[in-house]
């Protein structure tokens, strides 16, 4: 058998993750964006627990003020929905009640909701509850989940294994391991990693990225995004960076970019050594465009270049 | 904004801000700056980037705050003036739960009884929900002991970071004696019918979605937790007081980019939403102060260096166009800053390199204070 050659997107679950401002949300877009245009049916999701405000993600379609608990269309086979701790607790009420009245009752409960959301885990425990009943429907051939920027980078990718410590049995249990199970097929789940050509946001990519693999959830890409564009050749280089040891060169126009530029080239060789050999490793050119739909428009059209080598 | 009088007065400053913004290093350079003027400072940090901690000479996840050597500073030729101090600590929310059973149980067996249940254990390892019930109880224990003058506090870096904020009331609610009693009902207290059907449904509810043991470890977790809750309930409103009052001061961190006025309106409705008052906005890592004036066309040069400095025009033209774009960006903040009894702005510089030693904090220290 000869290897086959897939698309970044190409699983049922591709989870984009990443530290906060690395332009993870776009990527999430971008790959949503590229799946649909290859003919798939695709879900893209926002995990928040805050829907009185506008969704950046589903705003870079078009549609900031989606509600969205549920998956709302925003084109021919293009879905976009936000994962929410209270539809997951609504669903899996709904699942144990049956009875829809009870279950009407249980959530205007002030009590309950209070206890859902304020024991630590159970709005996590939502949240995942919500993403697996959206994977049950089999509704979509790829779910792509923009995960919040927690400061625990691993956040909601570790919390199946703990909570079925806590939880082996009933109703969540199975869901979650059926989650899990998504999560650490191989074939049927991933994870995404966004970072910036930068010294820290690397190093912290490189070690969430192992983090991820001892969760035993394949980081198929790493995206290095917003890579500035070199003009120069070595020598130039060499001969402007001692320029700008010189006195008084503080005032030149262009050399703070030009320092931001050393950084990211540095972070960039860091990140190529560092990048496992069965992850792709992505480079997306910095955008000179200023809306952020354009950006996900330029992200898409270099996501949609690259091609990951599976097998044989 | 004056950032120096800030940090030469209040006692609680909190940083608040969108993920990526630079809140860690600009908490720590806060934090540095009130030392440098003879205050005992605090930087209580969430999720801490592991280089800073290195460069402080701290480890990064110890068990309590650590006063950075004062020889480490001098190494670096920052001088505190008589009787400033810089301590940090790199919050493990884990450590800070273990201190709060141990501290309020009523009998260390009691304790031993909290942590033994497979729920306490699950609660430890899911960090994510912890951190804001952490950041609530360090802040409330440092600020009781007296041991420091200013406390920074470098809040999570998610767009949920507030929850933090909301924290101390949340904890009230769901310390409610009447949510607790539908949950765990005390055995030995009489309570109403209506709660008593009520707490019936709930357990009903829960046994059948979560499984029978569950069921029962839920009720059991709780019921040990109860004498605790009592003893929390105090700090929850001690924290809103203290929040609430003259001597903290919110500050929200954005940096210069799209969202930068969204993002930094948001928290500032968000501290608004919680009865507090936003103090203003730092822009943050912008050009917006920035004065550079030679073109590279206006260099005298030959060889490599003419053509880099040719080709460093289109890098010219790009930061010119960042100068005045993040000038722009700053005159809004600043007046949105100055609404709802604000205090306008402040931006920080870009530096020329990433802020992750001693020097480079002393760098943005000398912006603070300058101001």
């Amino acid at each position: 058998m000869s290897a086959v050659e897939e698309e970044v997107w190409a699983r049922e679950l591709v989870l984009v993750t990443g530290k906060g401002g690395v332009g993870k949300t776009t990527v999430a877009a971008a790959l949503a964006r590229s799946a649909h245009a290859a003919g798939k049916r695709v879900l893209v999701a926002e995990v928040t627990s805050d829907t009185s405000t506008k969704s950046q993600l589903l705003g870079l379609f078009g549609h900031p003020d989606v509600k969205g608990e549920s998956p709302e269309r925003i084109a021919d086979r293009l879905y976009g929905v936000r994962i929410t701790p209270s539809a997951g607790h609504r669903l899996f009420l709904q699942a144990a009640l049956k009875v829809g009245m009870l279950v009407n009752a249980a959530m205007r409960s002030a009590a309950l909701n209070r206890f859902l959301m304020a024991a630590p885990a159970f709005p996590e425990i939502g949240t995942l509850y919500h993403l697996v009943d959206l994977l049950r429907s089999k509704r979509f051939d790829h779910v792509i989940v923009d995960l919040p920027a927690t400061g625990h980078a691993l956040g909601l990718a570790s919390l199946p294994k703990t909570v079925l410590s806590v939880v082996p049995s009933g109703l969540i249990g199975d869901a979650i391991r059926e989650g899990l199970d998504v999560m650490t097929d191989d074939a049927r789940g991933c994870a995404v990693l966004v970072t910036l050509p930068e010294g820290m946001p690397v190093t912290e990519s490189i070690e969430l990225a192992k983090g991820l693999e001892e969760l035993d959830i394949t980081v198929r890409a790493m995206i290095l995004n917003a890579m500035p564009p070199n003009p120069f050749t070595d020598d130039e280089r060499d001969a402007l960076r001692a320029h700008l040891a010189t006195r008084d060169s503080s005032l030149l126009l262009g050399g703070r970019e030009f320092r931001r530029l050393e950084r990211a080239l540095a972070a960039r060789a860091q990140f190529d050594a560092a990048v496992p050999a069965k992850t792709a490793k992505v480079e997306i050119p910095d955008s000179s465009k200023t809306a952020q739909v354009e950006v996900v428009d330029e992200v898409a059209t270099e996501l949609d270049r690259i091609r990951i080598e599976v097998g044989p | 904004m004056n950032l120096d009088q800030l940090v030469r007065t209040k006692r609680i400053i909190v940083c608040c801000g969108a993920g990526g913004v630079g809140k860690t290093t600009t908490s720590a350079a806060l934090a540095l700056s009130a030392a440098k003027a003879g205050r005992r400072a605090l930087v209580l940090t969430i999720d801490p980037a592991r280089r800073l901690a290195q460069a402080l000479g701290i480890p990064p996840t110890g068990s309590e705050p650590v006063q950075i050597d004062p020889s480490l500073l001098r190494a670096s030729s920052i001088e505190l003036a008589p009787g400033g101090e810089l301590h940090a600590w790199m919050l493990d929310p884990q450590v800070v739960l273990e201190g709060v059973v141990d501290r309020f149980a009523p009998t260390p067996d009691d304790a031993e009884k909290i942590r033994s249940t497979r729920l306490y254990r699950a609660l430890m390892n899911v960090i994510t929900g912890l951190q804001e019930y952490t950041a609530a109880e360090a802040l409330y224990n440092f600020n009781e002991s007296g041991t420091y003058d200013l406390i920074i506090l470098d809040t999570p870096p998610s767009r949920n970071a507030l929850d933090f904020l909301d924290a101390p009331r949340r904890l009230a609610r769901f310390l409610d004696e009447r949510t607790l009693s539908i949950f765990a009902p005390d055995p030995e207290k009489k309570t109403g019918t209506m709660i008593r059907a009520a707490s019936k449904v709930v357990s009903t509810a829960i046994a059948r979605t979560f499984g029978e043991s569950f069921a029962k470890e839920l009720q059991t977790f709780l019921g040990a937790f109860g004498k605790l809750f009592q003893k929390m309930r105090i700090h929850a409103s001690g924290v809103r007081k203290l929040l609430r009052s003259d001597e903290a001061a919110f500050i929200v961190i954005a940096s210069p980019d799209e969202a930068a006025l969204t993002e930094a309106k948001y928290f500032k409705g968000r501290i608004k939403d919680l009865g507090l008052v936003s103090e203003g906005f730092i822009l943050n890592r912008s050009y917006a102060s920035d004065q550079p004036t030679v073109s590279p066309g206006e260099v005298a040069a030959e060889g490599p260096l003419a053509a880099a400095l040719g080709k460093l025009e289109s890098f010219a033209a790009e930061e010119r166009q960042r100068i005045a774009a993040d000038r722009v960006l700053f005159v809004d903040l600043e007046k949105e800053g100055h609404l709802d009894g604000g205090n306008g702005a402040t931006a920080l510089p870009l530096l020329d390199e990433v802020v992750e030693d001693l020097p480079a904090l002393d760098i943005l220290s000398g912006h603070i204070l300058r101001h």
